[in-house]
């Protein structure tokens, strides 16, 4: 990995990975590394899963019951675990997709002010 | 549990998976097989970390940790017995002086008197400017009882010695006389029968009744319940039991029974015999300055009723337990103070042991940081093992406490106010759990910064030396001073004591101490003034009866022995103008026999003493002290004056015949005033004391002499039967309990100073083996390596012992209240501390050193 494409690459807010592996989730089960990959592909590479988080996290939301844990068999057909979303998982990203929203439009106002309400 | 373990049992198989895709992935990407799996790890992050953090998950983290630290601790304790055993003893000492002195102190300045009314308890006192006697007159007392609206059970009571005879061998035991209300006061409750009640002191009632003591229930009925309502002879008079008192209760000064006083008609209005103690509760919901204040504005009103009685008189009033525990609270301060000091040495001490040995793990640390150990956790794994000695230590600390409070207790009970009931309670396990920790986290703090910032590439290179950073080599050394300084603190405050009893050792009493022997005969009697003549004519058989022992080369009589204090007058000398009330002279009054001065080896300077002659139907004569003659017939011979004894009763007046020499009246420590010795048969006294002078070991005479005093007088209890010399070291026995204390902190702190510095010295020499080696190699001379080891270490020292002394000459101040005959800023004491600490110093700095002196340089620079 080059240092450019590193400094390009933003690391995660804490909390956020929760809200990402959770709407991962929405397409259906997925194991660890798919939900990784998921995630980076689909913020074209932009947002940098700290692997080193990932497992903690998923380990959290089972904790909380907001995934399920099932066995499955990967592409490669190789046995897996994989994770899926729970009803409450499902409320809960409902939740915090729109505390996120508020958030991010919170923020960019303060961050450009100008081009937002009418002065 | 169960889930937890199902959710943990294949993370490493997933997280090799995953490695394993991401690898593939890359590969996918166009690297070669290696490059991609380098770079798929590299990305994933600390194996072990991410398992560690997802089972933190499942997991109450820090209680699991805890034990985790725990338990690796222990096993590395374990594994270095030596320095696991001088940590631990070094804090044992610090911990242990600290849990001794703290135990006193709980129990004698914090925990509340074992009364229920304790928090409104008051001493009310009657002070008088330029008298030390507190207590009040009975008018006085009866005045305020009647007159006060904040305070409720006012109740006096005197200190008394009560005879019991009948069954067994004639006891004395310490009682007091206490009004019908006292009981009351205190809130006590009896564990058997009734108290006394306020009734029973009225004039008219019946009482001769007793409340017995636990103690005296036990050893003189024998526990028996049914004793409540039989009669038992006291003071050769018939009292009725009516209660027992629980077990432990013996306020106030050891009394073993109470009985109610009931003064003699004339003593109601007695406004100059100051004799009764009294105590009172604070009414519900009054603030204690209104008590002051209603106190002040009743002693002014006591004097406009009697004009010119007692024209300075203040009534002030104090919380009972501040006033009891007054006398010894300035001490017990300034010794928690001191341990305080040393628990700091040995503190220090153990945070070099500690730094010391850091460095030599910094190996170890890089190693857990690589594999992923956060630095919280590494420093928290050193704090768990500090705190781990320290609890260690602590528990030896407590072990070490209990036996020396059990020594300290047992010695002083008698002389110090409240000591019976010190031991060992929740207070003071608790302060010792909290003083560990403390303690743990005090002397860990340091290593377990400095562990935080090892660096692991240095640290893991081959060869690395085992070395600290300068900031570690910094705060290591600098540590020597201030243990010096406190050392120097606690060393100058022990010589100080030190000094002091010595010298109040070497302070003349008046008499000659060797071979004497006392004893206390306390005469049963209701009413002394009809028996006057009863009470000499019994005295006489006695001392007759005692001079026929065989070995006695002489037998005295005394009212109140030297150096324990005993009763004092105002007086009068007539022909002389009568000062106002307020200015009388007072004097020391005792009374004697002939060969009382020739007993004890109390020169007569002029005249004659007292002879057979001086009896009770001789024209009154006296004797007065050197004191006394200088101050009133300065270069004039007093003989021939006379001088009116004006508190005892109806005023007294006799014939000074001679002046012997001064004794020591109220200790060694106390200033002699003037004194005035009566023949006993023209003032007689129930208490009482012979003194008998023998040849050898008087004590063997102890059977004979009872035996006579028992042949007079088979009733006649005996007390207090001891040598003088005994008499003496008793007198002293507060401060050599100060004294021993803190020459035994002081020495202890001196040693761990001294440790400390050998063990900072030694560790430096065997860091700079390899550089002494080049020094030598190119060309030092031993002596040079030996300065340049010994400047490193004693510099910091020095500066300490400097700090040190600059500090105790402001601390000193503060104890000067104990001292005798020493100032608190004496040279003498503080030059010689300094040069002790110098020797000190030089000595344990220079063992070390001279091993730097015998390095070879080849083995030196081969090393490593």
């Amino acid at each position: 990995m080059s240092t450019k494409e590193q400094k390009e690459r933003i690391e995660l807010l804490q909390g956020t990975l929760d809200l990402l592996i959770l709407r991962t989730l929405v397409l259906g089960p997925a194991h660890g590394h798919a939900i990784a990959q998921a995630i980076e592909f689909k913020s074209d590479d932009v947002l940098q899963v700290e692997q080193g988080s990932l497992y903690p996290a998923l380990h959290r939301l089972i904790k909380r019951k907001w995934i399920s844990v099932e066995g499955g068999v990967s592409e490669n057909n190789r046995k897996a675990k994989f994770y899926r979303l729970t009803a409450l998982g499902r409320k809960q990203l409902v939740l915090e997709t729109s505390k996120w929203e508020k958030l991010a439009r919170a923020i960019g106002r303060i961050l450009r002010p100008t081009e937002e309400g009418p002065s | 549990m169960k889930r937890r373990e199902r959710m943990l049992q294949n993370l490493d198989q997933e997280i090799r998976d995953h490695i394993e895709m991401a690898t593939q992935d890359n590969i996918d990407r166009g690297m070669s097989p290696e490059e991609a799996r380098h770079a798929a790890l590299r990305k994933f992050g600390n194996v072990t970390r991410v398992k560690e953090d997802s089972r933190e998950v499942w997991s109450v983290v820090w209680f699991e940790q805890l034990v985790q630290d725990i338990c690796f601790g222990l096993r590395i304790l374990r594994k270095s017995p030596g320095f696991t055993i001088v940590a631990v003893l070094t804090l044992a000492l610090g911990i242990g002086a600290t849990i001794s002195i703290f135990s006193v102190v709980s129990a004698v300045l914090l925990r509340p008197l074992p009364f229920p009314n304790n928090d409104r308890l008051l001493r009310l006192e009657e002070t008088h400017p330029g008298s030390s006697n507190a207590n009040f007159t009975y008018a006085n007392y009866l005045d305020l009882e009647r007159e006060s609206k904040s305070l409720a059970n006012i109740s006096a009571f005197r200190d008394w010695s009560f005879n019991l005879t009948g069954e067994g061998e004639p006891k004395q035991v310490p009682g007091t006389w206490v009004s019908g209300n006292f009981f009351f006061a205190l809130g006590v409750q009896p564990f058997l029968g009734r108290t006394i009640r306020t009734e029973d002191d009225q004039p008219g009632a019946d009482s001769h009744v007793v409340v017995v003591s636990y103690s005296l229930w036990q050893s003189r009925f024998g526990s028996d319940r049914s004793i409540l309502g039989t009669a038992t002879q006291i003071n050769a008079e018939n009292y009725r039991v009516i209660g027992v008192m629980p077990e432990g209760f013996d306020f106030p000064d050891k009394s073993k029974l109470w009985c109610p006083l009931v003064p003699a008609g004339e003593f109601r209005n007695n406004r100059r015999a100051h004799l009764l103690t009294v105590i009172a509760d604070l009414r519900p919901g009054e603030p204690a300055a209104n008590a002051q204040g209603e106190m002040t504005a009743l002693a002014a009103w006591m004097e406009r009723q009697n004009p010119g009685i007692d024209p300075d008189l203040f009534i002030s009033s104090v919380f009972l337990k501040k006033n009891l525990v007054a006398p010894v609270q300035p001490a017990l301060l300034i010794l928690i103070f001191a341990v305080a000091l040393l628990l700091f040495i040995a503190c220090a001490n153990l945070t070099n042991l500690l730094l010391a040995r850091s460095a030599a793990r910094q190996k170890e640390f890089a190693i857990r940081k690589a594999i992923g150990a956060s630095r919280a956790r590494l420093a928290r794994q050193l704090l768990t093992e500090s705190v781990l000695l320290a609890l260690l230590g602590a528990m030896l600390g407590l072990a070490i406490a209990s036996r020396s409070l059990r020594f300290i207790v047992a010695l002083n009970t008698q002389t110090m106010p409240r000591f019976a009931e010190v031991s060992m309670d929740w207070r003071v396990v608790g302060f010792a759990l909290l003083i560990s920790l403390l303690t743990g986290l005090l002397v860990g703090l340091l290593p377990a910064i400095g562990s935080v910032k090892t660096n692991v590439n240095t640290s893991l290179k081959e060869g690395a030396l085992a070395s600290t950073g300068t900031t570690l080599h910094g705060s290591n050394r600098a540590l020597v001073m201030p243990q010096f300084a406190l050392a120097v603190v606690l060393l100058v405050g022990a010589g100080l004591l030190a000094n002091s009893f010595v010298r109040l050792q070497r302070v003349d009493p008046g008499f000659d101490q060797n071979g004497l022997l006392t004893i206390g005969l306390f005469l049963s009697s209701s009413d002394s003034d009809k028996e006057e003549t009863k009470i000499s004519i019994l005295l006489h058989q006695m001392l007759e009866s005692i001079r026929n022992v065989k070995g006695l080369r002489s037998a005295g009589l005394v009212n109140a022995l030297p150096i324990t204090g005993g009763p004092s007058t105002d007086f009068a000398i007539v022909g002389q103008a009568v000062p106002p009330t307020n200015d009388e002279p007072s004097a020391d009054i005792r009374t004697a026999d002939s060969a009382y001065f020739q007993t004890m080896g109390i020169p007569l300077l002029a005249g004659r003493e007292f002879t057979e002659a001086d009896n009770a139907t001789a024209p009154r004569v006296m004797l007065i002290n050197e004191t006394m003659a200088r101050q009133f017939w300065p270069n004039k011979n007093p003989v021939g004056h006379r001088v009116i004894m004006k508190d005892w009763g109806p005023p007294l007046t006799g014939e000074i015949v001679g002046v012997v020499g001064d004794v020591r009246t109220n200790g060694l420590d106390a200033a002699v005033g003037p004194m005035i010795y009566w023949p006993y048969p023209q003032f007689p006294q129930l208490f009482n004391t012979i003194v008998v002078r023998s040849d050898g070991d008087p004590l063997r005479l102890v059977p004979a002499l009872k035996a006579a005093i028992w042949a007079v007088d088979k009733n006649q209890s005996i007390s207090n039967v001891e040598t003088i010399d005994h008499v003496l070291s008793e007198s002293l026995a507060r401060q050599r309990l100060y004294m021993v204390l803190l020459c035994v902190f002081s020495c202890t702190a001196l040693l761990l100073a001294a440790i400390g510095i050998y063990g900072i010295v030694s560790y430096s020499v065997s860091q700079r083996t390899h550089e002494l080696g080049i020094r030598l190699a190119v060309g030092a001379e031993p002596i040079d390596v030996l300065m340049l080891i010994m400047k490193q270490g004693t510099r910091l020292a020095f500066m300490g012992i400097a700090a040190g002394v600059a500090a105790a000459v402001l601390l000193t101040r503060l104890m000067s209240h104990l001292l005798f005959g020493v100032s608190a800023t004496d040279p003498l004491t503080f030059a010689a501390v300094a040069i002790l600490l110098t020797l000190v110093t030089l000595l344990a700095s220079y063992i070390p050193a001279r091993r730097a002196t015998r390095v070879d340089p080849a083995i030196a620079l081969r090393y490593e």
